[in-house]
């Protein structure tokens, strides 16, 4: 990690309360993650615009909206967000699809394992702070080149 | 006694008068004429037995009367009574006929004597005359008979000359036959079987001469291995006794040693008082071998249409089993489903309460009570998360119990058997089992009747409802309602599942019970479930209804008889 104080945010949207109690307690106790939670999708992507979220972690099957329509749609509001889907014995397919479709990251089947979710986060966030990082660099360099820009101005100016 | 009649012919009334009365007294019919002329008339109508009659007598004396009366048939004996005892008249009387004679005077005596007589002669002499013509025709009948056989002898005669030349013929037609006969004929002593007759075709067939086979038995015809064979058939031929057929087929060995096989009709007949085989044999050696060949070949054939048989039904098994899979894979996805949730969130919340104790051991090690007050905060948040953690746990392993529970009560696997029972249980089961499919998404309202108990096998009632729920929830796409209600009906229960969804056009009513009919994306439907439905509830003696309107919903009616179906064959 590049930013030593840096809280990743992350975005836990299933139906069933009891996964959700579950996700976030168990990043409340590993990590110092900031999780959010969300039983409805369609109220967390009312908030979407809200909180930047590092990487978001939706369950597949849900009334009204399913997590592959969930994830695109908050792929338009916050693209820089890892997406990683929790799926059923039955939604694999519709998973792997997705893939693609919706640039995941990866996806978990249920029931989880911890570890592997844990790694998975991790790793996502890992690859989410190269990007910032990335990004940041690379608006120094436009902030550089912009310096640098108005220097030649300034000499310009000055010679002139 | 009849009483005979005299005819009295004089001219002289007292002769008449006297003859008559004497004659009367004797007991005679009498009549008198005083001339030939009246009595040749009288006579015509009386008829009578004896004429005594006077010679002279005017016009037409006595022997002119004669001659007259004896042109006539039958005429009766004349007494001739005369006056004049000539010698001469007597002898021309009698010589014309007269019976008799009486010379006048004559005593009564004399009268009746003489009557007697002639009427005794007349009495004979018709006699006589009867049996003459009894006679005569008799022999005209010997005649007629005699006749009648002589032509009967000439016609057998004839016949037998007819018959002659036929015997003749036949013989001559039969040799012909037997030497012309595409099958080879023998005769053969019953006894030794020494062969007596051979045509040209056993000639032929067997490859020996005519002159080599009368020097032959005919079992040195036979095919000596296979000698088994002919016995059999010789224990028949003898079973059958005289006159009767016996067919059968028979290995022979011709002069050249090749085998041939004979279809051999045989008889036995009496003949001058010894048996006689007659045996007659078709060459069926090349027919037979083309039948074995065939035999071979039918049971090739035989063998792979058992074949086919048995992979047919193994394809057949294999649908059945395709057909549990279908429920059964609804079934398992949906319970996995169901269970994932709950079985993840213990897993999650076994790590936190792990991790939770150990912070917590931790914490105590490094922070002895009533040490500082950042630490306590802390300590407060590990306590509120294991006290999430272990209600959450309870709240999964209740869900994992209902939905097991659920499971097995859906199965019902220790209640296989038909019995009594409630489908609202069944339906509740059910509806638990497929939450995944209907979860958020579809209202599921119950409106259950007040109903018997049903004579049923629950756990196939339960896969109807399974189907039919999923059905449901798959044609409503998004959000909608699924209707369940119950109700008694003449002697059924019913069950209407009705749903929001997409609607079932009319002319697919019949084709979605069909196996294997499907309008659902590969992979997502078998198109079993209706079909197996189909045949739970024929099982059950029911049917099935449906309503639907496309674009509006559907309804499927399940109608169960109470009492179950009469008779039912063993669940497989
Ligand atoms: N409630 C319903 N509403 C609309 N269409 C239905 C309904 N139930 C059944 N169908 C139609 O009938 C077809 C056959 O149903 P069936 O249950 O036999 O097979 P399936 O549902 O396609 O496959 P499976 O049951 O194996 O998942 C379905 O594909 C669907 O087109
Ligand atoms: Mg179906």
């Amino acid at each position: 990690m590049t930013e030593d104080n840096y809280r990743p945010t992350i975005l836990i949207v299933d139906d069933e309360e009891m996964v959700v109690t579950s996700l976030r307690n168990l990043f409340r106790l590993q990590t110092d993650y900031h999780i959010v939670t969300y039983n409805l999708p369609e109220k967390a992507l009312e908030d979407a615009g809200k909180v930047m979220v590092d990487l978001v972690i939706t369950d597949y099957l849900m009334p009204r909206i399913d997590g592959i329509s969930f994830l695109a749609r908050f792929k338009e509001i916050q693209p820089h967000a890892v997406r990683v889907l929790l799926t059923g014995y039955a939604d694999k397919e519709n998973a792997i699809k997705a893939i693609n479709h919706v640039g995941l990251y990866q996806y978990i089947e249920k029931p989880w394992d911890n570890e592997a979710l844990l790694m998975v986060v991790k790793n996502g966030l890992e690859k989410r702070g190269l990007l910032r990082a990335l990004e940041k660099k690379i608006a120094e360099l436009d902030q550089a080149h912009t310096s640098l820009k108005s220097i030649q101005t300034e000499l310009i100016k000055a010679f002139m | 006694m009849t009483q005979h009649r005299v005819l009295v012919v004089d001219d002289e009334e007292a002769a008449r008068y006297s003859i008559g009365k004497a004659l009367e007294a004797a007991g005679y019919a009498v009549e008198v004429a005083s001339t030939a002329g009246e009595a040749l008339k009288i006579q015509e109508s009386f008829n009578p037995d004896v004429i005594l009659t006077d010679i002279s007598m005017p016009e037409m004396n006595g022997i002119q009367f004669i001659q007259q009366l004896r042109a006539r048939p039958l005429p009766p004996p004349v007494i001739v009574v005369t006056a004049s005892h000539t010698y001469d008249i007597a002898v021309q009387s009698l010589r014309q006929g007269a019976a008799d004679y009486l010379t006048k005077p004559f005593d009564l005596e004399q009268l009746r004597n003489s009557v007697r007589r002639a009427i005794e002669r007349r009495q004979l002499k018709l006699e006589n005359l009867e049996y003459q013509r009894e006679l005569e025709e008799k022999n005209r009948r010997l005649q007629e008979a005699e006749e009648m056989l002589r032509k009967h002898a000439l016609e057998l005669e004839e016949r037998v000359q007819l018959g002659t030349q036929a015997l003749l013929e036949t013989e001559l037609r039969y040799r012909e036959l037997f030497n012309l006969a595409n099958d080879a004929i023998f005769t053969v002593d019953a006894a030794t079987g020494q062969i007596l007759e051979a045509n040209l075709q056993a000639e032929k067939l067997t490859g020996y001469s005519g002159e080599e086979l009368s020097n032959m038995k005919v079992q040195d015809l036979y095919s000596k291995q296979e000698l088994e064979r002919v016995a059999k058939f010789e224990s028949e031929l003898a079973k059958a006794g005289c006159g009767c057929g016996v067919t059968g087929d028979i290995p022979f060995r011709t002069r050249d040693g090749q085998r041939i096989v004979l279809n051999v009709s045989c008889s036995m007949i009496e003949m001058n008082a010894r048996q006689v085989i007659n045996l007659m044999g078709r060459d069926v050696t090349a027919i037979r071998e083309v039948e074995a060949e065939l035999a071979r070949y039918t049971q090739e054939l035989e063998q792979k249409f058992e074949e086919k048989k048995k992979q047919l039904l193994q394809s057949q098994s294999q649908l059945v089993q395709a057909e549990k899979m279908a429920a059964l894979g609804s079934l398992v996805a949906g319970v996995a489903h169901e269970i994932n949730n709950p079985l993840g969130s213990i897993n999650a919340n076994n790590d936190i309460l792990a991790l939770a104790f150990r912070k917590v051991q931790d914490f105590v090690r490094l922070h002895p009570p009533g040490d500082g007050t950042d630490a306590e905060q802390e300590l407060d948040e590990i306590r509120s998360i294991g006290k999430e953690a272990l209600q959450t746990n309870r709240m999964a392993c209740d869900r994992i119990l209902k939905i097991v529970r659920s499971l097995r009560n859906f199965a019902r696997l220790d209640e296989a058997e038909r019995k009594k029972a409630d489908i609202h249980e069944g339906i509740e089961s059910t509806i638990t089992l497929v939450a995944h499919e209907i979860k958020g998404r579809i209202r599921v309202t119950k409106e259950f009747g007040n109903v018997r108990e049903i004579e049923c096998y629950p756990n196939q009632l339960n896969q109807v409802f399974m189907n039919m729920l999923v059905n449901a929830s798959q044609a409503i796409e998004g959000e909608g309602e699924i209707r369940i209600r119950t109700w008694e009906q003449d002697n059924t229960v019913r069950v209407a599942i009705s749903d929001t969804g997409k609607g079932i056009p009319a002319e697919l009513y019949s084709k979605i019970f069909d196996p294997g009919f499907t309008t659902k994306k590969a992979g997502l439907g078998t198109g079993l479930g209706l079909s197996i439905c189909l045949r739970i509830v024929q099982d059950h003696g029911g049917r099935i209804e449906i309503e639907s309107q496309v674009g509006r919903g559907t309804t499927f009616t399940i109608i169960l008889p109470v009492e179950g179906a009469p008779e039912r064959k063993t669940n497989d």
